[in-house]
């Protein structure tokens, strides 16, 4: 689509979109939110970009679709089996709180999981995207 | 003893590695894991010898009774010691053997992983642990028979052994199953005192019928047998490692181990009792007609695995006895003479028996080897083999019932077994037959193991005082009672000793008069067996596959339309039919009053849902949907399910950009639909809309237990760490479900990547 105001739209936007979804997915153990709902959010963002770049544009963004769902089930295995090292059943969310004086964070399996999940939606809806988009030669 | 099995599968994992490494010492190599396992094992050998069971369990799935538990008695002890002495051998066999192939570290890979797969069966201590390496060797020697997987005969070949076999794993899963629901357990250190109760039952039949039909697939017992010879397609290592010490021993030796569980029942008797005759006297007699080594010499096995089916059925002290003393007997001529073949066959080329002759000269310690094994093969003094077959013959001759039948066919089986030793040896080694080609013995890899095994076995029969311990313990385990064993050749003038003289004569003579003898049989098998086992068993199988793609062709039509309307139709009728049944008016009570804005985005949607049905261009449609997807978003906005709203908004902005994207190359929209198609369309989205209604109105007020919304609530901070429930339900409490709901993601986009580019491949080429 060769439309000079909605490619440059299109490029300033797409981090923005990045950002955002990651804060979505980070907030998402408390507020609305959550690894799925952030997954849809940078793809949106980044098929929006390639909506007007080009089907090329998705496999040169950061990552090929493929490796986001690699990277996807990597994370879920990760936080699978690390409650399952510590003899309890798989998936089982293991917890470690960090104190830095100032304030405490918890972290746990479960926001890897969130991430596993937003790198996997990610990665399945730019491999649908992509592929249709090459499929009809989409410029 | 899970170390030593582990061991082995870790060679398997490095094997290819040493074989790139160590190009040409791999195999020797690679048997010292084997060799090693095999000096642990001799170093419990003292302990299992006075009865001592050693026995470890792992715990695996414990809420089904299932652990990963060893077992290690006399029997296991047997069987361990066949498995690895030979297996070593069969390695460094291999070494020659395989010097010059390729992929030779995929070949030892497979080969330790076979081994390692027997080992663990007969180490097994819990039916479901042994269940699962007996499989693993089904694989496994799927993978060895098809080794050479350029050739159509080998994949035939390996499917064929791989299939049969298989039917017999899973009946013996089933038989497994109902023992373990019968007697509440899988471990057979508990099972062996339950022997009243299983057999008191009234699921014995079965239960007996489908375990019989797990080992007769895998000991290749008539009338199953036929995957055995076809097997000979793998290389000659495997072939001789498959039928003396691994394979096909799996299934007698599930049955000894049974026997005390199962058997000294009429039902066990008759049935292993007949297919062990029928199985021994038919491979004995098929035999003499074949012309390739390696086919003579794996119906020799079918024959043999008779023999020892038989033996377990008749199930008498003295015919178990006789059954493990033949099993150490036929592993070791066995594997000899097919190490044997193999070397003939490398260094003349042929395997045919008529094209040989004259090797005595040529290959003098392959000559000895295999001489020594025939003898043993043949029964005749001074090897093992001679030993062995007066046990048969006393056990026959004791048999309850069947005494008479039993000996005969031994005596005929055996008597044939005894001409083709002779026409075997002969026509190999002493005939006069110019050969085309000046022979050489082969290297020492090849004869090493073969000799070293024919000279043990002529050791072990001078000297067999230190095999009657590991009899005795081995037959301890199988009859629990221990039980003396004495091997020793002269038992006096009997009437056993008679039996021997006349197997002899008539092999002799049946040797004498093969010239006659033989194409006069060539001539009644073409006759008899006209219809193949193997091939009834292919065209059953291709009948299978083309009924397969029938079915497939006439569900999996392609037709998107039809899919749909299938599974609407299908699942409101089942759902509206349960509905029916448990329908009561209550869902006006207690409903909370609805807000003016939700009613007009309930108006809204509605009015959109029309407008798609009866628009008349697709883009007004898509749009349409659009504006029904985001009014229900708002929708759950409104009732507080904001996590769901958002989604709910994502996916629709997609879902509306997807179709724009292809909405050019998309055909005309045309009218073509008739009027009763459309009727019929409609009363089907009709149905299941309002089915779809229905279910949210009886789920308002059916509890089928108490719902769990609360617990989640109340813990959902304090054990899942997080404020907002949805996301913990999503990914801590029902992480499971979320598992499984990504991998559907996941697998429908490689489906829908896959299906573009397959099409994009066939458009290109």
């Amino acid at each position: 689509m060769n439309s000079i105001i909605l490619k440059i739209t299109a490029k300033y936007l797409k981090p923005v979109f990045i950002v955002f979804s990651i804060y979505v997915l980070l907030r998402g153990h408390n507020s609305p939110g959550g690894g799925f709902i952030a997954g849809l959010l940078a793809s949106s963002g980044i098929l929006f970009y390639s909506l007007t770049y080009g089907s090329d544009a998705i496999n040169q963004t950061y990552l090929k679709p493929k490796s986001f769902i690699i990277l996807g089930l990597v994370g879920i295995l990760l936080s699978a089996t690390i409650g399952f090292l510590a003899s309890k059943p798989l998936l089982t969310g293991v917890w470690h709180t960090f104190k830095t004086g100032l304030f405490e964070v918890k972290v746990g399996t479960p926001l890897l999981f969130d991430s596993g999940v937003y790198f996997l939606v990610i990665g399945s809806l730019l491999t649908i995207t992509s592929s249709i988009m090459e499929e009809i030669e989409w410029k | 003893m899970l170390l030593s099995v582990l061991s082995i599968f870790l060679g398997a994992i490095l094997a290819s590695f040493v074989a790139k490494k160590f190009n040409k010492s791999a195999g020797i190599l690679l048997a010292i894991i084997p060799l090693g396992s095999l000096g642990y094992f001799l170093s419990l050998y003292e302990k299992v010898r006075h009865g001592e069971v050693l026995a470890i369990t792992y715990s695996w799935v414990d809420t089904l009774n299932i652990h990963l538990s060893f077992y290690l008695d006399g029997l296991s002890m047997l069987f361990v010691l066949l498995i690895l002495g030979i297996g070593v051998l069969i390695l460094v066999y291999s070494n020659g053997y395989m010097l010059h192939h390729e992929g030779k570290g995929k070949f030892y890979s497979y080969m330790l992983l076979f081994m390692g797969a027997m080992l663990g069966l007969v180490l097994a201590g819990n039916l479901i642990t042994l269940y699962v390496f007996w499989e693993l060797t089904g694989i496994t020697s799927f993978l060895l028979i098809g080794f050479k997987h350029t050739e159509k005969s080998a994949r035939a070949a390996a499917l064929q052994a791989l299939l049969v076999t298989e039917l017999g794993g899973l009946a013996l899963l089933t038989g497994f199953i109902i023992i373990g629901n019968i007697s509440n357990s899988y471990e057979i250190s508990e099972l062996l005192n339950q022997h009243e109760v299983l057999t008191g039952h009234p699921l014995y039949t079965p239960m007996l019928l489908l375990i019989l039909l797990g080992a007769f697939t895998k000991s290749a017992q008539f009338p199953f047998h036929f995957w055995l010879p076809s097997a000979m397609k793998a290389p000659t290592p495997v072939s001789a490692y498959l039928h003396s010490a691994a394979m096909v021993n799996a299934g007698i030796y599930l049955l000894a181990r049974l026997n005390p569980m199962l058997g000294n029942t009429d039902m066990w008797q008759n049935y292993v009792t007949l297919f062990g005759g029928i199985t021994m006297l038919a491979g004995a007699y098929l035999s003499l007609t074949q012309k390739d080594l390696k086919a003579i010499l794996a119906y020799v096995t079918i024959s043999a695995l008779g023999i020892l089916m038989m033996l377990i059925g008749i199930g008498t002290f003295l015919s178990v006895k006789a059954a493990l003393l033949y099993l150490v007997v036929h592993a070791l001529y066995k594997a000899t003479l097919f190490m044997t073949a193999g070397t003939i066959d490398e260094t003349t080329g042929t395997r045919n028996i008529d094209e040989l002759g004259g090797l005595w000269k040529a290959m003098p310690v392959t000559m000895v080897a295999s001489i020594l094994a025939l003898l043993s093969m043949a029964g005749l003094p001074p090897m093992l083999g001679y030993i062995s077959k007066e046990f048969i013959y006393e056990a026959g001759k004791q048999a309850p019932g069947v005494s008479d039948y039993v000996l005969v066919c031994s005596v005929l089986a055996n008597a044939f077994m005894v001409a083709i030793s002779i026409i075997y040896g002969y026509k190999i080694f002493f005939r006069k037959k110019h050969l085309n080609k000046p022979i050489t013995e082969a290297g020492a890899t090849f004869w090493a193991g073969p000799a070293l095994l024919a000279v043990f076995s002529l050791i072990l029969a001078l000297f067999p005082k230190p095999l009657e311990p590991l009899l005795e313990s081995a037959l301890g385990a199988v009859k629990v009672v221990p039980i003396k064993v004495e091997l020793k050749f002269w038992h006096g003038f009997n009437v056993v000793f008679l039996l021997s003289l006349i197997t002899v004569t008539v092999g002799v003579l049946l040797f004498w008069g093969r010239k006659q003898v033989i194409p006069f049989l060539e001539k009644i098998n073409a006759r008899l067996f006209k219809i193949e086992l193997a091939h009834v068993f292919n065209k059953t199988i291709t009948q299978l596959v083309s009924l397969a793609k029938k079915n497939t062709s006439f569900f999996q039509h392609g037709y998107y339309r039809i899919y749909i309307m299938v599974i609407f139709i299908v699942a409101s009728g089942l759902v509206w039919y349960q509905l029916y049944r448990t329908w009561t008016w209550q869902f006006t009570e207690g409903l909370s009053p609805v807000s003016y804005y939700a009613t007009a985005i309930v108006v809204a949607i509605c009015v959109a849902a029309v407008a798609v049905a009866i628009s008349r261009s697709r883009l007004v449609a898509i749009i349409t949907i659009g504006v029904a997807g985001f009014g229900i978003a708002l929708l759950y906005m409104i009732y507080g399910a904001v996590d769901l709203a958002i989604t709910q908004v994502f996916v629709e902005v997609l879902t509306l950009v997807l179709f724009i994207m292809i909405f050019h190359k998309l055909p005309a929209f045309s009218k073509h639909l008739s009027r009763t198609s459309k009727t019929r369309d409609a009363v089907i989205a009709l149905t299941v809309g309002v089915l779809m209604a229905a279910l949210v109105i009886k789920a308002d007020h059916l509890n089928l237990s108490y719902p769990v919304s609360n617990y989640i609530a109340q813990n959902s901070y304090e054990e899942g760490h997080g404020r907002n429930i949805v996301n913990v339900i999503l990914v801590d409490f029902r992480a499971f479900d979320t598992l499984g709901e990504v991998i559907v993601i996941t697998m429908a986009s490689l489906g829908i990547f896959s299906l573009l580019k397959i099409k994009k491949s066939k458009t290109t080429n």
